[in-house]
């Protein structure tokens, strides 16, 4: 088990449907009983309709939410892209932002400036540094934001639908990011409704739906099923 | 309370990146920028001076009511301004909190922080009048740290149980300006506390800003040592109230991007 760093055993999560949360009632669960592990290196792929809990098992691989029965166990340090771009301040420059993002992400000062040109660089924004980033379209946000995760020290990357609206060429370099992290036998679990990126990328796919997990397995087969039972839907 | 304490030290960077940002932000598009942070004071000490000292003429223990009222207004302004500040420290950063995991407590600490630096400034407003009225510091000047160390306990307490709890009733950050105003009231800010007599002077104290607030003018305008048993329950208010704090807030942080 020394190659373990990612272990779910039993997990559920429960949300509040209403906005006050002091009544038991009114609930649902987003994931139900989920167990699974991932070995170092892996490459997962989530599959599943929206709402069938994907985006809460990110949630709990990464910490940011706590599981309400079960256990989540995981080794190394998490970087996740869970919808990122949200992450940026509106009202600050972009270089506020990198600097803001970078020490939220636990950075220090130097390592900081270590990094500062090589995000700048990635994300190709160089004109537009001092500009608030209200002022960016959704596309530039994404990019800085993806751009300053990537560049993040880390052993597990979750990435949730991340590269959905940015242009061909950046994707492109994502990709190269991406076969760089396989490469260095880092982690990763990708959510994604492109099937066919997951069935380039993947080494392993989980099927969810409605919480649940309904396969785990081979990409091919997994996948193969999953569109069946879509396109039979 | 220790694991606060570490946790602080391990993510000084990130405080300090966040005090910055909510300072900035909190300039950001406005013509006067930074110097919003010398007119809002200057502005109160002119509306203080006038109704208390000018309208109801309140006695000033024997200085310039400017002076003696900067002296309590400078550190109230601090404490005013975390607290109302701090209370959505963690509802309006609820996009960092729920997509990234870091210590949420660095938020409040980040705020507070931001605060500070509005107060330093607030205390060169204060040396500036000094230097006018010509009133010189004596040795006890120096137990203003040790109350100012008091006051930075008590505060940074009541932000992270104001912004804890503004996470689940939302009611707190309305409620709050109310609240303000009238402990202000409450507190010897505008007025000594010289004038409150009675049955109503046992209770008085057990608000820690009228210990501290008190303190600050006994060592800085009359140098003598504080009121110690005033001072010293001040203390033990603030200690009380910032370990309850960091002690529900730890139980608690998991929850809160489920919740905010």
């Amino acid at each position: 088990m020394e190659n373990t760093v990612i272990q779910f055993n039993g997990v559920s999560k429960r949300y509040h449907l209403r906005e006050m949360i002091f009544s038991k009632k009114d609930c649902f669960w987003a994931l139900k009983d989920i167990g699974f592990g991932a070995q170092r290196g892996e490459i997962i792929g989530l599959v599943g309709r929206n709402g069938a809990g994907k985006t809460t098992l990110m949630k709990l691989a990464s910490s940011i939410t706590a599981p309400t029965k079960g256990a989540v166990y995981v080794r190394g340090r998490v970087v996740s892209l869970l919808s990122i771009e949200g992450a940026t301040n509106l009202l600050l420059t972009c270089r506020e932002n990198i600097y803001l993002l970078c020490a939220i992400f636990g950075l220090k000062w130097s390592e900081i400036r270590g990094c500062f040109g090589d995000i700048c660089r990635f994300a190709g924004l160089d004109g537009f540094l001092d500009m608030p980033l209200k002022r960016f379209s959704s596309g530039m946000i994404s990019r800085l934001s993806f751009s300053i995760a990537v560049h993040m020290p880390s052993d597990i990357i979750l990435m949730d639908e991340v590269l959905a609206i940015t242009d061909a060429e950046f994707q492109h370099r994502c990709f190269a990011k991406l076969a760089e992290y396989k490469r260095s036998n880092k982690t990763m679990l990708v959510s994604s409704h492109n099937l066919t990126d997951l069935q380039r990328i993947c080494s392993r796919v989980i099927w969810l739906d409605k919480g649940s997990l309904v396969k785990d397995g081979m990409p091919e087969q997994v996948l193969k099923e999953y569109s069946k039972a879509l396109v039979g839907d | 309370m220790l694991a606060v304490l570490k946790e602080i030290i391990h993510w000084r960077h990130l405080i300090f990146f966040l005090s910055v940002s909510f300072t900035k932000v909190k300039y950001k598009q406005t013509y006067l920028r930074f110097a919003w942070i010398i007119l809002n004071p200057l502005a109160t000490l002119v509306i203080f001076n006038f109704i208390f000292s000018r309208v109801a003429s309140l006695p000033s223990e024997g200085v310039p009511y400017v002076i003696f009222n900067l002296t309590a207004l400078a550190p109230w302004i601090f404490f005013s301004t975390s607290i109302s500040c701090s209370v959505g420290a963690l509802t309006d950063n609820f996009n960092l909190i729920t997509r990234i995991n870091f210590p949420r407590i660095t938020l409040i600490f980040g705020s507070v922080l931001s605060s500070l630096y509005d107060c330093i400034v607030t205390y060169l407003i204060f040396i500036a009048f000094m230097k006018f009225y010509d009133i010189k510091l004596g040795m006890n000047a120096f137990y203003f740290f040790l109350i100012f160390f008091i006051q930075l306990i008590f505060t940074t307490g009541m932000c992270v149980l104001v912004s804890l709890l503004n996470v689940y009733l939302r009611d707190i950050q309305h409620a709050m300006f109310v609240v303000l105003q009238s402990w202000m009231l409450f507190s010897p800010v505008g007025y000594s506390s010289g004038i409150i007599t009675g049955k109503v002077r046992d209770f008085y104290f057990l608000n820690p800003m009228a210990g501290i607030l008190e303190s600050y003018r006994d060592c800085l305008l009359h140098n003598r040592p504080p009121d110690w048993p005033n001072l010293l329950l001040a203390g033990l208010i603030s200690l009380a109230i910032f370990v309850s704090g960091c002690y529900l807030f730890k139980r608690q942080e998991p929850n809160l991007s489920d919740i905010v």
